[in-house]
């Protein structure tokens, strides 16, 4: 006699399976036995149970890959929507949810684009192309935390341009790029022009003010001058940018 | 019942119209959100929810409590459920009759339990665990589905009802989910309705679908089918007035649209006037229960 969980466990093994709801029941366990899918599932007047089951393993997929097209709008289309959809759809088989958030699924999706480009290029260097896609997907990932995370909003407004030392925001992100993808992510969101533009070192900072997230491209100086503050911040805030930092969200007192 | 007040006709409340609403303050009796896409957020959407909650009366309405699955209750999940509903004095917290993954893994979507002695004595079990930790009955709602089992040995309805009175929950009676299952399972939809404790019955869902020809796959995404509204009809004559809610998850319309639609509902309990029939909007989707995240807002 089969108990719930074996039921769950061989449920949840068929419907999401990448290749057939057959090869689903061929492979999961109802306890210590298979179970082919017309002795679990029964069938309806127009439907067998094979088909009824398949509607839960198609909507598993589309479903999940539907929340990375609206993680990724950028890099779905610099990779093009049919291989997006297929790097996705081999992550969701690596990374399946264990999470009761969605917000939670694309999260290591950078991270595992990073290392089946290093699986695949070997000892060689990757290609600039290759290079851009990695970016893409760490800022647009970046964007994402940047905004449903901790911002500064919730600080009372006196406290805010009071007399007390700046503060960096707790929204504040920073991402050193090959390229400068806040300069080319709209077109890439629109999917106008979507030429790859020429590698350039970046330095993106990103922040949130009002809840809206905030990207600005700063120069190797200021970058420096901003880590180096943020590792030690007990030290005075650089004076000659204290006042573009509290205008653009990055700090505030 | 006085903890389940009566709230009137309201929607669910998605992303697209957060500038709307709070720009227009429209008139509306309450919204229902989705709590997954605001008891995680410390930006945009948690902000707006507390300041429509200023306004209008909340519900809220999950998909990941999971109250089937055999995995342990997620108690982190029922913490974040429990802050969110104080803060914005939500009227009640609902979920599904289903369970969404098991061993840890979460397939997202609203899966059919088997209908059994072990699935019932498993779920009220679940929904007493629940109802302790978010202090407040638990509501539920019937789920559309698209497959039974050949263990099953309850019918939907007797299960439903065995399981409010044993658990003492509230029930969600989505009637487009009646529907669905009704066409998909060939049962009568208004033999479950009358066969339902209606006295449990503290919320109503309206929505549309999507008919395959062989099967429906609940959709929400059109318009309230003819049928729907007429079980609706039928329906309030057996329960009076009970809070009813209208969802749209995807093609969503302009707000005033919406809110046509779910005044549609209205006219039939003050008036008895059925709406006219529309055609579909849609006939080719083919994901059920469409889950969206919260819209980010770029300004880069």
């Amino acid at each position: 006699m089969s108990s719930l969980k074996d039921i769950q466990k061989w449920v949840h093994g068929v419907i999401t399976n990448p290749n057939s709801v057959i090869d689903g029941a061929n492979s999961a366990f109802m306890g210590d036995h298979k179970a082919s899918i017309e002795t679990v599932i029964a069938p309806s007047k127009t439907l067998s149970g094979e088909q009824r089951i398949d509607i839960y393993r198609s909507s598993y997929f589309i479903r999940l890959i539907d929340c990375f097209k609206a993680e990724y709008p950028g890099l779905m289309n610099a990779f093009g929507e049919e291989l997006f959809t297929h790097l996705a759809w081999c992550y969701l088989q690596e990374h399946p949810s264990t999470s009761y958030t969605l917000h939670d699924l694309g999260k290591k999706f950078p991270e595992y684009l990073a290392t089946t480009l290093e699986e695949n290029v070997g000892d060689r260097q990757p290609d600039w192309w290759q290079v851009f896609i990695l970016d893409m997907a760490t800022y647009e990932r970046t964007c994402v935390e940047v905004y449903s995370g901790e911002g500064h909003e919730y600080i009372p407004t006196n406290d805010i341009f009071g007399i007390e030392p700046p503060k960096v925001s707790p929204s504040l992100r920073t991402l050193k790029l090959d390229f400068p993808i806040s300069e080319c992510i709209h077109r890439f969101r629109e999917n106008e022009d979507v030429e790859f533009p020429d590698p350039k070192t970046s330095y993106h900072v990103i922040t949130r003010q009002n809840y809206r997230v905030k990207v600005f491209l700063v120069d190797e100086e200021e970058w420096e001058a901003l880590h180096d503050w943020i590792k030690n911040p007990e030290q005075e805030c650089p004076q000659k940018y204290l006042r573009s930092w509290r205008m653009r969200g990055i700090v505030y007192s | 019942m006085s903890n389940f007040p009566y709230l009137g006709f309201g929607l669910g409340l998605r992303s697209q119209h957060f500038p709307y609403i709070l720009e227009k303050n429209p008139e509306i009796d309450w919204f229902e959100i989705i709590s997954e896409n605001f008891m995680d957020s410390k930006g945009w959407p948690r902000h707006v929810i507390n300041r429509i909650a200023e306004k209008y009366p909340v519900v809220m309405h999950g998909v990941s409590m999971s109250i089937g699955s055999t995995d342990p209750v997620n108690m982190d999940y029922l913490k974040k459920l429990k802050v969110l509903s104080k803060e914005i004095n939500a009227r009640w917290i609902s979920d599904h009759l289903c369970w969404t993954g098991v061993l840890g893994k979460n397939s997202h979507d609203l899966l059919p339990l088997p209908l059994t002695e072990d699935s019932l004595k498993h779920v009220v079990n679940r929904i007493k665990i629940v109802q302790d930790v978010l202090e407040r009955p638990l509501v539920l709602e019937n789920p559309s589905s698209y497959l039974q089992f050949q263990k099953d040995s309850f019918t939907e309805w007797d299960f439903i009802r065995e399981m409010a009175k044993e658990a003492d929950c509230r029930l969600l009676l989505d009637l487009n989910n009646v529907y669905v299952s009704s066409f998909n399972h060939g049962f009568d939809p208004l033999e479950y309705i009358k066969a339902l404790p209606l006295e449990k019955v503290v919320q109503f869902h309206l929505a549309g679908h999507t008919n395959k020809g062989t099967h429906i796959i609940d959709t929400h995404d059109d318009h309230v089918v003819q049928p729907v509204w007429e079980l609706y009809a039928e329906t309030i004559k057996l329960t009076g007035k009970v809070s009813t809610l209208l969802e749209w998850d995807a093609n969503i319309p302009e707000f005033p649209e919406l809110r046509k639609e779910v005044l549609k509902a209205k006219e039939i309990f003050d008036h008895g006037n059925l709406p006219e029939q529309l055609a579909p909007i849609n006939d080719d989707s083919t994901v059920s229960n469409t889950l969206h995240l919260t819209q980010t807002i770029w300004e880069e």
